[in-house]
């Protein structure tokens, strides 16, 4: 009984080592084209896409909500992001939630509870619960990642752990900024759009580079996730359209 | 006739900050019943005369002279006010009434007083939300201008304007949104944009778009200070106001109310400013406000614009389901106005 037992608890070691490998391999997600923001999202019929805003903590809202393990409160600039996003939508009302509630987001993990729908979600990991869940599983096309040795923070791609880009901590001030935009479906047939900077700045640039620039020519956008940079060319801590690349520093599938 | 009656006004107005020491001195107001009309609509013309403690002047005359954009007098009148100081009167705009900014001069005068001129201005033609359809969010690229409020450089905030917090951007993103074309952006304290020793936008004949309340915008205050937009904010040891033009209350909030982040009180408005700008401010008594201010905007409004025929709106959010976040359904109505 003693050896049955000690044989089971190792199987079930094993299974949930298993497990764990299934959920970092990410395998149950599937990059798609940006491009199917415009379907998914912009052309979506009311009621039919689901905008995840970050809790931004009680002082701004007034409720005290749980977060899931490493899940900070936001800074309300992440609605600015997703407002231009939810702006372009064409069909009104849309669903916009906060990640801290429970109907829609499991609260000890940061899971949806929701399948079928397309999903807008912006912020960093590290204060957006629904991008730290799929961030933590390897689900998302990209993650990121704070490279203690090299001093850098980089973005990784899920499938095989390669820096796609990366740059110095210190390059990433009040006057530049790197910004991400990724687009996947998840084992619950949602389709999820995450977008963010490394800083508040970023994920602002990164909802008004959707708006003005990826939004109008959004055809060609036929990869998975794409990285830009901002770079305060005025010095007025402001980030204008202009001062984001024109293209890309990294994109890939 | 007509000569001699502009001849006297422009005499009326030429003595009127010319006082005769030992004669109590008048003060007169004037207002409009919009902010804006068409061609060939009614104007009220009304106002009130006092004395320096507030009181009631009876039975003083009153020459109002209105000009139109380029300044030719456009309609004379002389009335009396009544034995409350109130005065009013009502002309028709001409069917020919150009586009612009018309001001409306008053002076009251009374034998041993010393006299008092005040001024008012309404736009052509009639600004509503439903103007923005297209003065705005339909708006030719580059034609509109979303000014944020600025969180970190308080040396270009006018006094009495104090630095924004990140919330007061919370809800320009779904306005900016709303917008068929590419605009423009940038922070109140940016110079290119605004003159910062006033607030005025330093363009003509464009749209603005600004969020955030007069406490914390240079824009927004300019506005309000100037009595330009149709609403501003006042308060007073218990309660927060939205005020009209004459004082009269427009909407109101207990300052308890807002304890706890569960309610709030928001504008939506509309007008022209004198560069011939198309303005739209919204804000909130707090963030919430705010936010609820472009989620109604773009959620509700936007798809029913049409039936949005007036210039300024203001509304109520009760956290009805206690989430402290805002959610369409628990946003209500209170008062809407010209």
């Amino acid at each position: 009984m003693s050896r049955l037992t000690k044989v089971s608890g190792s199987l079930l070691a094993i299974l949930m080592i298993a497990m764990t490998q299934l959920q970092v391999s990410g395998v149950a997600a599937v990059p798609i084209e940006l491009l199917s923001l415009d379907s998914a999202v912009i052309r979506a019929s009311s009621n039919a896409a689901l905008f995840i805003l970050a809790d931004p903590g009680p002082a701004n809202l007034g409720v005290t909500n749980p977060r899931p393990p490493n899940v900070a409160y936001a800074t309300l600039s992440d609605w600015t992001a997703t407002g231009f996003v939810y702006g372009m939508c064409l069909n009104m009302p849309q669903v916009m939630v906060l990640d801290s509630s429970a109907s829609y987001v499991d609260q000890s993990d940061g899971r949806l509870k929701v399948s079928q729908m397309p999903v807008v979600a912006f912020g960093g990991p590290a204060v957006h619960a629904v991008v730290n869940y799929y961030e933590k599983g390897r689900f998302t096309p990209l993650y990121f990642h704070y490279d203690q040795v090299a001093g850098q923070y980089q973005f990784r791609r899920s499938s095989d752990g390669t820096v796609v880009y990366g740059l110095l901590t210190s390059q990433v001030t009040e006057n530049y900024d790197v910004l991400m935009v990724e687009a996947f479906t998840d084992s619950s047939g949602n389709t999820i759009f995450i977008c963010y900077g490394i800083g508040f700045k970023g994920t602002y640039a990164m909802g008004k580079l959707l708006k003005s620039r990826i939004g109008p020519n959004i055809s060609l956008y036929t990869y998975s996730w794409y990285i830009y940079i901002w770079r305060d060319l005025n010095g007025d801590g402001f980030p204008d359209l202009n001062e984001i690349s024109a293209d890309p520093v990294a994109y890939g599938s | 006739m007509r000569l001699l009656a502009v001849v006297a006004v422009v005499l009326v107005f030429g003595t009127a900050t010319v006082g005769v020491s030992g004669f109590p001195q008048l003060s007169v107001s004037i207002f409009t019943n919009s902010s804006s009309y068409n061609p060939g609509e009614g104007v009220t013309l009304y106002g009130y005369v006092r004395d320096t403690a507030g009181s009631p002047v009876p039975y003083a005359t009153v020459s109002i002279q209105v000009n139109d954009p380029i300044g030719s007098p456009l309609h004379l009148v002389y009335l009396n006010s009544y034995a409350d100081g109130s005065y009013s009167g009502t002309f028709n705009l001409p069917m020919s009434a150009g586009n612009g900014m018309y001001t409306v001069y008053v002076t009251a005068y009374k034998y041993q007083w010393n006299p008092s001129s005040s001024l008012a201005r309404f736009s052509v033609p009639r600004i509503t939300l439903y103007s923005l359809q297209s003065r705005t969010f339909g708006a030719a690229p580059n034609t509109v201008y979303f000014i944020y409020p600025d969180y970190e450089h308080a040396q270009y905030k006018l006094p009495g304007v104090g630095l924004a917090a990140l919330s007061d951007w919370s809800a320009m993103g779904m306005l900016y949104g709303m917008c068929s074309n590419v605009q423009n952006d940038g922070m109140d304290t940016n110079g290119n944009l605004v003159d910062l020793s006033s607030g005025s936008p330093v363009f003509s004949e464009k749209s603005v778009v600004v969020m955030g309340g007069r406490g914390v915008h240079n824009v927004v205050y300019y506005y309000e200070d100037r009595r330009l937009a149709p609403l501003y904010f006042s308060y007073d040891a218990s309660t927060y106001y939205l005020k009209k033009k004459d004082g009269s209350t427009a909407g109101s909030i207990s300052i308890p109310e807002l304890t706890g982040l569960h309610k709030d009180m928001f504008v939506l408005e509309a007008f022209t400013d004198l560069k011939g700008n198309t303005v739209l401010i919204a804000y909130g008594i707090t963030w919430k406000g705010t936010f609820a201010a472009g989620l109604y905007l773009k959620s509700v409004i936007a798809p029913n614009l049409a039936g949005y025929s007036h210039a300024w709106y203001v509304f109520r959010w009760d956290d009805l389901n206690g989430d402290g976040m805002i959610d369409l359904n628990e946003i209500s109505q209170v008062a809407s106005g010209d």
